[in-house]
């Protein structure tokens, strides 16, 4: 069974019908989806903001990180599961769309991104925690998140002009 | 006039864009008062290390919203979203710049008061309330 017949599958679904065609369901979760931007977006480019040394710099990177993190997280679920049934509801359209192709693209290196820093230069944070700025490689994974995210809002929103 | 309607979608990602850090900052803060993620650092601290991304975000949305206010002038003056996101939207300036500044400065080491943390909830609901207005005006 190829993706697209997957996706067309989930279109005739009566939850994918029932999401589509109400008046109010679609609404609402696309503005959870578009609301919960801040909490997931808007506390990495914080924490990424730390890794670059540009604010919190005598605060350590694990206080701030550990700290804000699990909120990212409650972010991510949010826009994982309101992003879900957006699909739902619309998977042949959106599988045709290069601009929701492109942002799942994104996701994908957005998520190995911290997945190599956390497992790699992040382990030896105790070293580096107290410093103003952090080695390269951290401030490398901060630029790459903050343009990743950034560009995967901005392929979200393309999204409706396809 | 394919032009037009990407320059329109720019201003709209710059907009969504500002919001993300924009609600960043509010969320950190208030959730922080609030004894939800950044809780060890005292609010007043926490608010000066992010004020410079808090204004910068909020002048990016102000002229990004304005320039999408210009585009579509008519619809927004009459649309009622529009309207009460305004009203929202001035109440939560003044609040942000007013109350809660005050209620920022909490002793090093205690938790927050009550009048804080209350000060904290009417500021994330009243924001929130400009983000929904805002949605809303997709809607018609």
């Amino acid at each position: 069974m190829s993706l697209l017949q997957i996706c067309q599958w989930l279109n005739d679904t009566s939850l994918s019908t029932a999401i589509r065609e109400s008046d109010y369901v679609f609404p609402i979760i696309e503005t959870v989806h578009v609301l919960a931007i801040t909490l997931l977006a808007g506390t990495v480019a914080i924490v990424d903001l730390r890794l670059l040394g540009v604010i919190f710099k005598r605060e350590r990177v694990s206080q701030v990180a550990g700290q804000i993190l699990p909120l990212t997280w409650a972010g991510f679920a949010a826009m994982f599961l309101s992003g879900a049934f957006l699909f739902l509801a619309e998977a042949a359209k959106s599988y045709a769309n290069p601009a929701f192709r492109f942002k799942m693209l994104l996701l994908i290196v957005a998520g190995l991104n911290p997945l190599i820093f956390h497992s790699t230069i992040y382990r030896k944070v105790a070293s580096w925690d107290e410093a103003p700025v952090a080695p390269w490689r951290a401030r490398l994974t901060a630029i790459l998140s903050l343009t990743l995210w950034s560009g995967i809002i901005v392929a979200g929103r393309a999204i409706a002009y396809y | 006039m394919r032009d037009s309607k990407w320059a329109f979608a720019t201003v709209e990602m710059v907009h969504l864009l500002a919001l993300a850090a924009l609600g960043g900052t509010l969320l950190v803060v208030d959730l922080g008062i609030l004894g939800i993620g950044l809780r060890r650092q005292p609010p007043s601290r926490v608010a000066r290390e992010l004020a410079p991304i808090f204004y910068g975000s909020l002048i990016a949305m102000v002229l990004s919203g304005a320039l999408l206010v210009c585009a579509e002038a008519l619809k927004c003056y009459y649309h009622p979203a529009f309207r009460v996101k305004m009203a929202l939207f001035g109440l939560a300036v003044l609040f942000t710049f007013t109350v809660h500044r005050s209620a920022l400065r909490i002793p090093a080491g205690r938790s927050a008061s009550i009048r804080s943390k209350a000060a904290a909830v009417v500021s994330l609901t009243l924001w929130l309330g400009v983000g929904l207005a805002g949605r809303a005006i997709g809607f018609l």
